[in-house]
């Protein structure tokens, strides 16, 4: 096992302690720490938080509801296999309030770990980060191997709101937790491994080393999500598959089914229209 | 004696990309080789199993074994379909899907590790935009030897569109920074994510060309 | 959902009990450098230039307030309260703000002024990235908040890499309210002395 793979490993399987030495670490540092169940609450959390702060929402709750669900797509999206674009910040208000997600959160220090992230002037007045619970790692001094699977222009430790003297930086800093579904995946350990995941893209196609060969924190990126599919496989199984595997194993059939596909082609397909003669049709009359 | 290859032009190529199955066929018989296509192929299963759907991938895999039982070697345009082959067709059958897992081969790879060719004489007089490769795709090394190619580099790949399991649109920044670019032409390894670029850069309106590997290095 | 809820689920799930402290943790390998200052310098050169900054290298604080004065070219400009700045006589300077302690004032000095003065708390040679620990002294609008930024710096803050950073002072990042690694910036133009 790499390092990596070790840390991750290490955290998952005693999350609960370093979840609450965070806590208790950031919340010493003038934080607030909430725990949320999934993106719902999440989005009901900044619905009450935008109304009592009087904070105008372009778009309203829908909006806040939306960035809710980018911001936590909870662990379905590792079980169907989706890339870990990291969603971006949100800034209301003209820096009345800012909502980002985390990359890391170390619990010894207390600390959020952002990238990508620059807000502008003195603000926000209040920074709300949301992270799924398997985010943490024990140490500061972890990110020596951490950091280097996320290069970022710019890379943000938050340990607090601004501190007494200080002229810029968040009046309160809130740290929103959320299980999403993640505390089940622990309980099975032929799952947890997925959470080990600290989305670095090393396994989406058209990233450098794309394509599932080394996922720098060992999870079988291609065997493992699909295991998983297989138990809950997408709505498109069923049938439409089994008609789909019966086409493909008659030649005959799938080459009518091609014809089909030309007569019948639909711009919502999202695909350029096919041309109008197939391989096996244009092979045929080149080689007569 | 004359080598013999069969191609697997893959379901995707065969309907939608004809082009790119023929572009292919005529590098490989430039290189030597025997070219036959063999009727009874359709696909090779992975649109079901990145689905999760294994059954009908492994039906339809056993059907790719039955067609494909007796070839020497089996080039396909697609890395993803060589990848589904080469690591699954092991699990869906005994002895024999096991030895012609090992005998399918991505075509730049086969050309390049097989063939042994890297340069096949190819001229396209293009500025062009070429798409990240994936896996152990040998693309970038042959396109280095053809003639007027013109490469232009666009940073960052992500988001560049899939077509199978959940399926993922190509990112509209993406598609700028190709727009942006000055190339004429973007060729692309995988028939899929080229076709997905392809319509993405039109409805953004751009006259940029998009053409696969293959045709690229059947081009003088 | 109260924090004790879900901490108590965890437990459950892993099988552990409250209060049950964990293994030693793995130990993460720290890559140690052992470069000369010239190597040091070498290697951030390349790495800054790369993320599109604009190395200076002089051998005095006069020359350092020389190169500020030439960079300003006139213009106004806001500093931070690194006792580097003062040193270097940089606060002398025509047209360069300094000593703010109302958030108020700052700020809106911010909106209009395009230039910030600030020192760093280190250099990674290997990365090219500019550690800054925002603090009473140094404000973060000043650095990393206007288009066009200055660092003045001591040789001395290059460290070979962030293991090395790590590894001086884990807890240090604690004593501020946020530490950021910057590895240049499309937003910004940044140009760094170092003496």
């Amino acid at each position: 096992m790499t390092k990596p793979t070790e840390i991750r490993s290490h955290v998952l399987a005693n999350l609960d302690h370093y979840l609450a030495e965070l806590d208790k670490q950031l919340t010493a540092q003038g934080g607030t720490v909430v725990y949320l169940r999934g993106a719902d609450e999440v989005a009901d959390y900044l619905e009450l938080l935008t109304r009592e702060r009087e904070i105008p929402v372009p778009g309203g709750a829908e909006s806040l509801r939306r960035h809710a669900e980018r911001l936590e797509p909870g662990v379905e999206a590792y079980l169907r296999g989706e890339s870990p674009a990291d969603p971006e910040s949100l800034e209301l208000a003209d820096g009345a309030l800012r909502i980002s997600a985390a990359a890391f959160l170390i619990a010894d220090a207390g600390a959020i770990c952002l990238t990508g992230e620059h807000p502008g002037g003195t603000g926000p007045k209040i920074q709300v980060v949301v992270a799924g619970i398997e985010k943490v790692l024990p140490r500061m001094r972890d990110l020596a191997v951490f950091l280097p699977l996320l290069p970022s222009d710019t890379t943000r430790f938050l340990t607090g709101p601004r501190r007494a003297g200080e002229l810029d930086g968040p009046e309160e800093l809130c740290l929103i937790l959320v299980d999403g579904g993640r505390s089940e995946l622990l309980a099975s350990p032929e799952r947890r491994d997925l959470l080990r995941c600290v989305r670095c893209g090393a396994c989406l196609p058209g990233r450098v080393g794309g394509g599932g060969v080394d996922c720098p924190v060992g999870i079988d990126t291609e065997g493992l999500p699909l295991r998983l599919r297989e138990e809950a496989p997408l709505e498109v199984g069923g049938w439409k598959f089994r008609l789909w595997g019966y086409v493909m194993r008659k030649p005959r059939l799938y080459e009518f089914a091609g014809q089909m596909l030309r007569a019948f082609w639909r711009e919502e397909w999202g695909l350029p229209a096919p041309p109008a003669k197939s391989f096996r049709q244009a092979w045929r009359e080149g080689k007569k | 004696m004359t080598k013999r290859v069969s191609l697997f032009v893959t379901c995707v190529v065969d309907q939608l990309l004809p082009s790119a199955g023929l572009a292919m066929a005529e590098v490989l018989a430039r290189a030597g080789y025997e070219v036959e296509f063999r009727p009874a192929q359709t696909c090779c299963g992975r649109p079901a199993y990145e689905a999760g759907c294994r059954e009908q991938a492994q039906l339809v895999g056993e059907h790719f074994l039955r067609s494909f039982a007796d070839a020497e070697y089996v080039v396909t345009p697609s890395t993803a379909c060589a990848t589904m082959l080469r690591k699954r067709l092991p699990e869906f059958g005994g002895l024999a899907a096991r030895e012609l897992a090992g005998r399918v081969w991505e075509f730049s790879r086969f050309l390049v590790e097989v063939a042994r060719v890297e340069d096949v004489g190819a001229r396209f007089e293009h500025a062009a935009v070429v798409q990240e490769a994936e896996g152990l795709n040998c693309g970038p090394r042959l396109l280095a030897h053809v003639k007027g190619l013109e490469q232009v580099s666009v940073s960052d790949w992500a988001g560049s569109g899939k077509l199978w399991g959940r399926g993922e649109p190509v990112s509209p920044a993406l598609v700028n920074r190709i727009g942006a670019s000055g190339a004429s032409h973007v060729i692309g390894m995988e028939a899929e994510r080229l076709l997905l670029l392809r319509r993405a850069l039109e409805k953004a309106g751009h006259a940029i060309e998009t053409v696969h590997l293959a045709e690229v290095l059947a081009s003088r | 959902m109260a924090g004790d809820a879900l901490l108590e689920s965890l437990r459950l799930a892993l099988g552990r009990k409250k209060f049950q402290k964990p293994s030693t943790p793995p130990e993460p390998l720290l890559v140690v450098r052992n470069w000369t200052m010239e190597e040091r310098l070498e290697r951030f050169r390349a790495a800054f230039e790369e993320h599109g900054g604009a190395l200076h290298v002089v051998s005095s604080e006069q020359e350092a307030r020389t190169l500020v004065a030439e960079l300003l070219a006139g213009r106004e400009a806001l500093a931070s309260g690194a006792p580097v700045l003062a040193e270097c006589g940089v606060l002398g300077l025509a047209g360069v703000q300094s000593g703010f302690t109302d958030p108020e004032l700052l700020g809106n000095a911010a909106q209009t002024v395009r230039i910030g003065i600030s020192s760093c708390y280190s250099l990674l040679a290997e990365s090219g990235e500019v550690v800054l620990r925002f603090t009473p002294e140094e404000p973060r609008c000043i650095s990393m908040g206007l288009p066009i930024w200055v660092i003045v710096a001591s040789r001395r803050k290059l460290l070979a890499n962030l293991d090395e950073l790590l590894g001086l002072n884990p807890r240090s990042f604690e004593s501020s309210s946020e530490t950021a690694l910057i590895a240049g910036s499309e937003r910004q133009e940044i140009h760094l002395i170092l003496i």
